[in-house]
């Protein structure tokens, strides 16, 4: 496990280098001059010549590079065009907000999707299974902003039953609840899709196996076999999906932050998106990619943990 | 025989698929008394694995129970409702599987698995000290060292000899008066199997507990049962007790299958074959199922189907032996196409000239790799896959290479293709050390058989193309290709399988066309890795009847690569036994047989499943234990870990190859000795 | 070809596969014929209409400009269609190619090939999307690109972890020991055992590529306005949801019938052609049991 773990970490860290690496340079692997390239076409030559002078662009570009990265390290990630404000500092504000959506969105996702999978995987071909068959299907394929966009419109503009737009804030968290319980279920509602499907496919899998046989020949109680025997085995592959579940959340905060006028990174990112702010951009965009770093080694890691197999193999393959 | 435990009457199984439906089983009888051991054979879609699960209701959801009925303990499983058909299961009728390595939970430990089947039985007062007590009891009885620790590994931290003994053992907890067993040494070597068939032996004698052994292998079934229920197309064709049933067969496909299997006694005779194929189940013929594939075939077989005739010590399913039916079998049949030569062919011996030669070879999977794998390396030794192997094949000569899985033979094979670098060592070819000769010219004058029939065919190639590839990576030139026709008609098959894809072929058929592409080139030496590996044995006899005849007619050189030991017997003029990446012992094949000088070789050769009379009485030496990892060979003698000879000298100091006689090499300290004490 | 005909039967002989193939038929349709279906020209303002309601000569009704709502969404189809299947092709290609050639040869290659796609893999594609398109601007062309960009390490990925799984078959190695080729290897035997499953992904990823193009025109980074986008259209609905909301229910509508209909076709085509069933049609017994499962 520990030759596993250094492996994993390792491989995330020349990833994530690479992922620094490219947002450094890649003003400078567009085609033309990196300036007018984070300007826009219609920039004037002194908004230009002033921001050539305050990303240094006039340096080598090895310099500024090891600038970048020397920055990075000491947790700095440059600073806004506009405001003058180090860009931490607005990721700062802005990251709670956002983490806070994605969360409440994943939880929402798992305690919806996975009571209904197993309840679909219990009868498969049954009542349920074929009322949620065609229902999860529109739901898979509804994008965070289509699904954000509908219930906005059937709640917050039809209904107005719940708090639409804003985030709201920490020191009234029933309210910052309320405001959270739209834009997350916007979210979790392509996992309530998902999750169902792919837990029954796994579970018809695992009960089709030679072991769940094996253990109706002894005699097991079907009850025992279900839910304590194969679940188990069922579920490991979606635990190895929660890499892909921030992924795809952190994602569409973008949208539902936009959708529901939240502050957060998204709202954030898309506000110097307008002000052509890079620094703001390059930081969020590198936040973003962290994240799901993280998640995808914390995924794969407790994946490993739960299934001794996988926990041999890499011990083979890692010779320890 | 006394009351029957568990009788069996009638029973109709039908399968479901696509609209079809497919005849399973049709009125299968069966009884077994208690404490017997009855074996159900026949080749694969005869129905015995379906057989085996219908007695328990463990079919899949699309085979439908038509008819029948199954008495064990004067209550019906095939009409219990599902509760109590689940408190059957397990306590009164247990089931064992083919696959030792998938029928344990991968996810649980071994004990919370057999405490759950321990559980299911008990009620709701049960004592995990009780259970923990008989747990520890009946894994040591079958085997489990430390067996109170064990329970609480993972299924994966076992070989797949050990799994079976975990599933024998779970068994044994809930003490069942019949275990069925499906196949349940198929997947394993040899000696683990002997292992497991002492086991079911020592069920029987302490616990009075009946077995209904399922499998392909004749010889086991020949070496464990007391009496045999021979299937065919979904029907019980012949009954008897296991003696009278091999030395008398009575059902003409019972007969063929008996004189498919090869031996050392039947060295340079063609083989039995079955032609043709069973019929589909799902478009059975009115007459006798098997009338298409028999010697014996009269008019009425095609017309009615026959019925069981009771014969003493059971029945057979034959119009030839009712004598109400007699009167057919006066006028001549077709001619026979179960052809037995009874006049022994000469073998033609190879020439004196070697055609390659190893010397020392060694090869030796690095323990890690990469960046990271190196930093950690340190732990890691290397897989000693072979270890100083020194070898000469003559032109023409038929070297067979056994050994069980683990020991290093198919790498071996693999190395003296150059198809792996040899980590040390020098191999000549017709000369020339393996180095100087081009990669090009080397391939076409060496070839593979691979193991598997159908996947070692591209899939997505038909047969023509299969069979020209060679020619195209070659650039051989129209006029000195042969045609596929004339490779075709050389593994004998028709023309016009040219244009099918690999899916389409039967195994058979597969491995016909897998020899024809090693022909194509006209190679010089072919290396044949398990040829018969996973094929019936009706299509395994005339594999080997194919090899055969063109080794003879081409004058071919083959090393055979193979775990069966018979098969050997049959073909090879040498034999060499592997152990742990080093030959053993080494010599003409009658040498070898009548005097095996290396206890594993004795071990091995008394194991190999035989049927043969002249076999039957032969006493059989178990080797214990497994195979030891090549990652850490035990010092000295590699092979004293499981040697009941060893002494102190072995266990320090390596054996070379020793002459035992007349081109008979033998790597034992005390090879001389034990020849002796054998009386 | 009666190999591909036989599986489109069977694809359409089931509900979902039906219903799949009719939206995706539907849709084509839709976006060839775009200006003889549009009842009026996408692009045409007509101030005095400004936020209609629907009514016989407007079915969606009108927008803020007050352009027909329903043919902007017409020829939404026809954009998002252009943008869509050129760039999960390219993607496709690329990624096919590279992970084909990293997964067989390995070594150096594969690490290096690897990397690069794992590093593209760390950015959520919409998020990479912006970043990119802030920098190249917005086009058409350059929107297509990103997409691409953003697919085509997933199929890296999926060609490399296939060709790994089969590099090893006993027919591959067979082909070597007849002294086969490197380039033959991959691309007579590797290559076409490889396709059909990539294809079902690839079939599956046109809405994915549909959503990602419309979400990045939704936040003003795609396809710029006036350009009938579905995601410009969503974009202006919502800006001006508080007046009209007939302005977003075409765009919405008509994304989630598209990406339904290919995610219903995808997975009846991934269900019908199991390759493991594949002509196994004589051998009974235990295939009969393993298929039940």
């Amino acid at each position: 496990m520990a030759g596993y773990l250094l492996k994993r970490l390792s491989g995330a860290v020349v990833v994530l280098f690479l992922t620094a690496l490219l947002l450094a340079a890649a003003v400078h692997l567009v085609p033309g001059d990196p300036a007018r390239a984070v300007l826009g076409a219609h920039a004037t030559p002194q908004l230009i010549a002033q921001v050539r002078l305050k990303m240094g662009l006039d340096k080598p570009v090895l310099v500024q590079l090891w600038d970048f990265f020397s920055g990075l390290l000491r947790g700095d990630l440059g600073t806004d065009f506009v405001g003058g404000v180090p860009v931490t500092t607005l990721i700062g504000q802005a990251l709670p907000d956002t983490l806070a959506l994605a969360f409440a969105s994943i939880i929402l996702a798992v305690a919806g999707g996975l009571p209904l999978g197993i309840a679909v995987a219990r009868r498969p071909g049954g009542i349920l299974d074929r009322l949620t068959h065609g229902l999860s299907m529109i739901f898979v394929s509804a994008p965070a902003y289509v699904t954000s966009l509908i219930l906005l419109l059937i709640f917050a503009v039809k209904l107005r039953y719940l708090p639409a737009m804003g985030a709201g804030q920490f020191s009234d968290p029933v309210n910052y609840l309320a405001r959270l319980i739209l834009p997350a279920t916007a979210l979790a509602m392509f996992w309530w899709g998902y999750l169902p499907r792919i837990l029954r496919s796994t579970m018809l899998e695992v009960l089709g196996t030679q072991y769940i046989r094996s253990a109706r020949a002894f005699g097991f109680r079907e009850t025992v076999i279900f839910y304590r025997y194969a679940l188990r085995n069922a579920v490991l592959p979606i635990v190895a999906l929660f890499g892909l579940m921030v992924g795809y959340s952190l994602t569409g905060t973008v949208f539902a932050e936009t959708i529901f006028g939240r502050s957060g990174l998204g709202t954030l990112a898309l506000s110097a998106i307008d002000q052509r702010n890079w620094p703001v951009i390059r930081g969020v965009v590198f936040t973003y990619a962290l994240f799901f770093i993280i998640a995808n080694i914390l995924a794969d890691l407790s994946y490993r943990m739960l299934d001794p197999r996988v926990r041999l193999t890499e011990e083979f393959e890692t010779g320890a | 025989m006394t009351k029957p435990l568990l009788s069996l009457r009638g029973l109709d199984v039908s399968y479901h698929l696509d609209g079809d439906v497919y005849a399973a089983l049709r009125d299968i009888g069966l009884a077994v008394g208690p404490g017997e051991i009855v074996g159900v054979v026949g080749e694969s879609g005869c129905g015995k694995s379906t057989l085996a699960a219908a007695l328990l209701r463990l079919l899949p959801d699309n085979a439908e129970i038509e008819g029948g009925e199954a008495w064990l303990k004067s209550r019906d499983l095939l009409k219990l409702g599902e509760e109590d058909l689940r408190r059957m299961r397990g306590r009164d009728i247990a089931m064992i599987f083919q696959d030792p390595m998938q029928s344990l939970n991968p996810t649980f430990r071994i004990g919370s698995q057999m405490a759950e089947a321990w559980r299911s039985h008990q009620d709701r007062h049960a004592r995990f000290a009780d259970f923990h007590d008989q747990a520890v009891k009946a894994l040591t009885s079958v085997g489990i060292a430390d067996a109170a620790e064990r329970l609480a590994s993972y299924p994966h931290e076992f070989s797949g000899g050990m799994r079976q003994r975990i599933s024998i053992a779970t068994a044994l907890l809930l003490e069942p008066a019949i275990l069925v067993a499906d196949e349940p040494t198929s997947a394993l070597d040899v000696t683990l199997e002997a292992q497991i068939l002492e086991l079911l032996t020592k069920l029987r004698e302490e616990h009075g507990t009946a077995i209904v052994y399922v499998s392909h292998d004749l010889g086991t079934v020949a070496r464990l049962c007391d009496r045999v229920v021979v299937m065919y197309a979904g029907r019980v064709v012949e009954e008897n007790d296991a003696v009278s049933l091999f030395d008398t067969p009575a059902h003409p496909y019972t007969r063929a299958l008996v004189d498919c299997i090869p031996s050392r006694y039947r060295r340079g005779e063609a083989l039995a074959t079955i032609p043709g194929r069973v019929p589909s189940l799902s478009a059975l013929p009115k007459g006798c199922a098997f009338a298409e594939r028999c010697a014996m075939t009269r008019s009425i077989c095609r017309e009615e189907a026959p019925g069981f005739v009771a014969r003493a010590g059971g029945g057979v399913r034959c119009h030839m032996h009712d004598p109400a039916k007699a009167e057919f079998w006066r006028v001549p049949g077709r001619p026979v196409t179960i052809a037995v030569p009874p006049v022994k062919a000469s073998i033609r011996e190879p020439e004196r000239e070697p055609l390659i030669e190893a010397r020392d070879v060694r090869k030796h999977f690095g323990g890690a790799s990469g960046f990271i794998g190196k930093l950690l390396a340190g732990k890691s030794k290397p897989v000693r896959a072979i270890d100083g192997i020194t070898l000469t094949i003559r032109r023409g000569e038929v070297l067979g290479l056994v050994g069980e899985s683990g020991s290093g033979k198919t790498t071996l094979g693999e190395v003296m293709l150059r198809l792996q670098a040899a980590t040390d060592g020098e191999i000549t070819f017709a000369g020339r050390k393996l180095g100087q000769i081009p990669e090009k010219e080397f391939r076409r004058r060496v070839q593979m058989i691979f193991q598997e029939p159908h996947s070692s065919l591209s899939p997505r190639q038909r047969v023509g193309s299969i069979l020209t590839e060679p020619y195209r990576i070659h650039g051989i030139a129209p006029k000195e290709q042969r045609s596929v026709d004339e490779l075709l008609a050389m593994v004998g098959l028709s023309a016009d399988l040219a244009t099918k894809f690999p899916h389409q072929l039967s195994g058979g058929q597969a491995r016909r066309i897998g020899i024809a592409r090693a022909l194509a080139l006209k190679p010089d030496f072919i290396v044949a890795d398990e040829p018969t590996a996973g094929l019936d044995v009706s299509a395994a006899s005339a594999i080997l009847n194919l090899m055969r005849d063109l080794q003879q007619e081409l004058g071919l050189t083959f090393l055979i690569i193979t775990h069966n030991i018979n098969l050997i017997a049959y073909m090879a003029h040498r034999i060499a036994v592997m152990y742990l990446g080093q030959i053993v012992e080494i010599g003409p094949t009658e040498a070898v047989f009548d005097r095996p000088a290396h206890p594993y070789s004795a071990g091995l050769l008394s194991l190999s499943s035989q049927i043969d009379p002249h076999d039957r009485t032969r006493g059989r030496l178990l080797v214990p234990g497994e195979i030891p990892s090549p990652r850490n060979p035990p010092p000295g003698c590699r092979f004293h870990t499981r040697c009941v000879h060893a002494r102190e000298r072995c266990l320090s100091e390596m054996p070379i190859l020793d002459s035992a006689g007349d081109d008979h090499q033998v790597a034992c300290h005390l090879w001389r000795h034990i020849l002796q004490e054998k009386p | 070809m009666h190999e591909v005909r036989r599986l489109l039967m069977r694809i359409v002989g089931r509900p979902a596969g039906m219903i799949g193939f009719a939206i995706i038929v539907l849709t084509l349709f839709v976006a060839l014929a775009a200006p003889l279906i549009a009842p009026y020209d996408p692009a045409v303002i007509a101030m005095a209409k400004r936020f209609a309601a629907p009514s016989a000569e407007h079915w969606l009704g009108t927008d803020h400009l007050g352009r027909d709502n329903l043919s902007r969404v017409v020829f939404g189809a026809r954009l998002a269609l252009t943008i869509a299947i050129p760039a999960v092709l390219s993607a496709f290609l690329a990624g096919l190619l590279l992970g084909l050639v990293a997964g067989y040869v390995g070594g150096l290659i594969d690490r290096v090939l690897t990397v690069i796609a794992d590093t593209f893999l760390s950015f959520p594609s919409v998020i990479l999307g912006l970043a990119l398109l802030t920098l190249v601007g917005q086009s058409v062309l350059n929107t297509t690109l990103v997409i691409a960009l953003s697919l085509f390490p997933y199929y890296l990925r999926l060609a490399r972890g296939l060709t790994l799984s089969i590099r090893h078959q006993p027919y591959v190695r067979a082909e070597r020991s007849l002294g086969a080729g490197r380039g033959r290897i991959m691309f007579v035997h590797l290559l076409p055992n490889i396709l059909p499953p990539l294809l079902v992904v690839v079939a599956m990823d046109v809405p994915s590529a549909i959503v990602i193009e419309a979400g990045l025109a939704f936040l003003g980074l795609g396809v710029p306005p006036p350009a009938p986008d579905w995601g410009v259209l969503l974009n202006e609905g919502f800006v001006n949801v508080a007046i009209s909301i007939w302005p977003l229910v075409g765009p919405l509508t008509a994304i989630v019938l598209v990406t339904t209909g290919f995610t219903l076709l995808g997975e009846t085509f991934r269900d019908v052609a199991d390759p493991r069933l594949a002509g196994i049609g004589r051998r009974h017994g235990r295939f009969l049991m393993r298929r039940a499962r």
